[in-house]
């Protein structure tokens, strides 16, 4: 032994140095993907809880929810209603407000911005009847450029399905800009919504990269039927010109995906194929 | 965020060893991927996905080997073969500690970010860590 400690360490430091590779883009976007078939509950922050800690929780529970049970079962009881009598659902949330019947959309439905809903939810609000802008807990995020009122209906109902593909990848959009055709004719129920974002994450943080997409989503009675969707290209941040969504490269990564189920999970997890195909190709270069 | 993807590896490989640490690591990147939209704003995001690291890390190292690589014995400059063992029998805080300032060279102040401690307990972490090295090693200076 003639080597102090501290010196050991910094020499065991650059052993522990060499003996590792940095992390890649695709090794966190392989974990996401892994991420992604697991449910939104899962432990972040104080997943280490002891497992003591959680059988009491659950013993707790377990008692709240027999107490209650029981309670319900007592006025259940009493109060057994007569055969044939409906019982209202519960009161489900929305998430846009106006009126529901498309004869009766009109500029009256349309608020202005200053009384956007500050839910978090999307909405669409516009103060004419031709610009509708999407909103994110207040914050404009985009906006749909409209040219009928049945585009408009259309679009509106399309609202919460595109934002729910867009949730499901897990990832913040900007620059959002979405155009309805006016397809939507009130009687087919289908629109065409053509929307143009720029994708930011962790991911994309890390690399420092900018991916503008694009995605052509087919919408019909208020559900995504397909998505068509194009990753542009992808560049570092400080290369790329503000007119590069139009400059379109060769090299863009592209999927459909049709029927896209709930909240559009397994179009997003094609969509994050394609994102791990574009982060190897970065690696490469 | 470039520059932090190395910080929170070396800091989880401090805790864990190099294999758990690595997975650690990419299981709080992709933590960090699933709930950006609440980390990017965060004074301190580093820290937090340290912590989702760790509570991760903590869960697979139940049920595997603790892992610091061995010295080789050729290895110049020398170091002491029983210093994977000592490190890997110090309390994790300690450890973390002792690795980020004395290993990889980090300023104590950043340690104390890093874990949401001041610069004088990392202090204190660090003498006693290495103070139980040097007892372990048999090493006097």
């Amino acid at each position: 032994m003639s080597a102090d400690v501290l010196s050991q360490l910094r020499d065991y430091g650059s052993l522990l140095e060499d003996a590792q590779d940095p992390l890649t883009v695709s090794d966190a976007i392989s974990r996401a993907q892994h991420i992604q078939t697991l449910p939104d509950d899962q432990p972040g922050i104080g997943a280490g809880q002891t497992k003591r800690r959680a059988r009491v929780f659950v013993f707790v529970a377990g008692l709240v929810v027999l107490v209650v049970v029981s309670i319900l079962l007592a006025s259940l009881q009493t109060e057994v209603p007569p055969a044939g009598t409906s019982i209202p659902g519960p009161d489900l949330p929305t998430t846009l407000s106006g009126p529901s019947d498309p004869a009766e959309i009109g500029r009256s439905y349309f608020r202005t911005l200053d009384d956007a809903d500050e839910s978090g939810w999307w909405a669409l609000f516009a103060d004419d009847a031709e610009v509708v802008y999407l909103l994110d807990g207040g914050e404009r995020r985009g906006s749909i450029a409209l040219d009928s009122q049945d585009g408009a209906t259309e679009a509106r109902r399309a609202n919460q399905a595109i934002y729910d593909f867009l949730t499901a990848i897990r990832a913040t959009y900007t620059d959002v800009t979405c155009s309805a055709d006016g397809s939507g004719d009130g009687g087919s129920g289908r629109a065409i919504v053509n929307c143009t974002y720029t994708y930011e994450s962790l991911i994309t943080k890390v690399m420092d990269l900018i991916l503008p997409g694009r995605a052509q989503f087919a919408v019909q009675d208020g559900r995504i039927i397909t998505v068509n969707y194009d990753i542009v290209d992808f560049a570092p941040v400080q290369d790329v010109p503000n007119s590069y969504l139009q400059e379109r490269q060769p090299d863009t990564f592209s999927g459909l995906c049709e029927e896209v189920p709930g909240r559009g999970a397994a179009c997003a997890r094609l969509y994050l194929r394609n994102l791990e195909g574009i982060a190897q190709a970065w690696e490469e270069r | 965020m470039l520059s932090n993807e190395p910080r929170l590896r070396h800091a989880l490989n401090s805790a864990f060893g190099l294999e758990t640490g690595r997975e650690a690591a990419a299981e709080a990147l992709a933590y960090g991927w699933e709930h950006w939209e609440r980390i990017r704003d965060m004074e301190n995001s580093i820290g937090y996905l340290y912590v989702v690291g760790r509570d991760r890390g903590r869960k697979m190292n139940r049920s595997r080997r603790f892992v610091f690589p061995e010295v080789p014995e050729d290895r110049t400059p020398w170091v002491e073969p029983g210093l994977p063992r000592a490190l890997a029998a110090l309390p994790e805080r300690e450890r973390v500690v002792v690795l980020l300032v004395y290993a990889y060279g980090w300023a104590m102040r950043e340690v104390g970010d890093l874990l949401g401690i001041t610069k004088s307990t990392v202090q204190t972490h660090a003498e006693r860590g290495v103070k139980k090295l040097r007892r372990k090693l048999g090493v006097n200076l």
